[in-house]
């Protein structure tokens, strides 16, 4: 990321509603925000777009964020890759493998936004280190 | 084998694909109420403050019942998984 972009996210979520919730908001706090309503959609929309985080629900049609993580991090060594999903991080640890971050929907903007920011904070402008 | 008795792992395997699908459908509205009344919280600061009250209980109710959601999914987890 260089230092006079915004830092740019790419939202995968299936819930046309709660994605555009997120997208507002992160927009909201000067970030530039991409959307993808599924996996697929994701990974052709996106190729070769710089992305410095991803926001990935790991429950969707068409390609869920597992199927799609191992492709995203090929396509996109450099992002960030935070996980979402309605449920506790401790029903879905087999799925998390290789995430930054993990973030539950029920917590709300503000713990979204605090953990981009720590996941862009820990390395920024460099490869994501896993 | 199941802990609970006398159940077989069919049924428990039933039971478990019930609540993991109550599970899922509840938990997606809830997590929109919970953000959205975070969200209206913080996006109107000149209200009644009787008002923000509502807010908040809505909030704070919301969580609640996603803790009680999780409490008991996870009950129902532990009573119908294999050992």
């Amino acid at each position: 990321m260089r230092e006079h972009e915004k830092p740019k996210v790419l939202i995968v979520d299936d819930d046309d509603s709660l994605r555009q919730i997120y997208a507002r908001y992160l927009s909201a706090e000067g970030f530039q925000v991409a959307q993808a309503s599924n996996g697929e959609q994701a990974l052709l929309d996106f190729q070769d777009s710089r992305l410095d985080a991803i926001l990935l629900d790991i429950r969707m049609p068409v390609a869920n964020g597992q199927v799609l993580m191992p492709a995203l991090q090929k396509s996109h060594p450099h992002a960030h890759i935070i996980i979402s999903s309605c449920y506790d991080l401790d029903f879905q640890k087999e799925m998390i493998g290789g995430a930054d971050s993990y973030f539950n929907k029920a917590e709300g903007c503000r713990a979204l936004l605090g953990k981009l920011k720590a996941v862009l904070a820990k390395h920024p402008g460099n490869p994501a280190v896993r | 084998m199941t802990e609970a008795p006398g159940m077989t792992e069919d049924a428990a395997k039933e039971i478990r694909k019930f609540i993991h699908t109550i599970n899922h459908d509840l938990q997606s509205p809830l997590a929109k109420i919970i953000t959205l009344s975070e969200l209206l919280s913080e996006k109107l600061t000149d209200i009644d403050p009787a008002d923000r009250e509502y807010l908040l209980r809505m909030h704070e109710n919301g969580k609640r019942m996603k803790a009680q959601l999780d409490d008991l999914t996870r009950q129902f987890a532990d009573r119908t998984t294999p050992r």
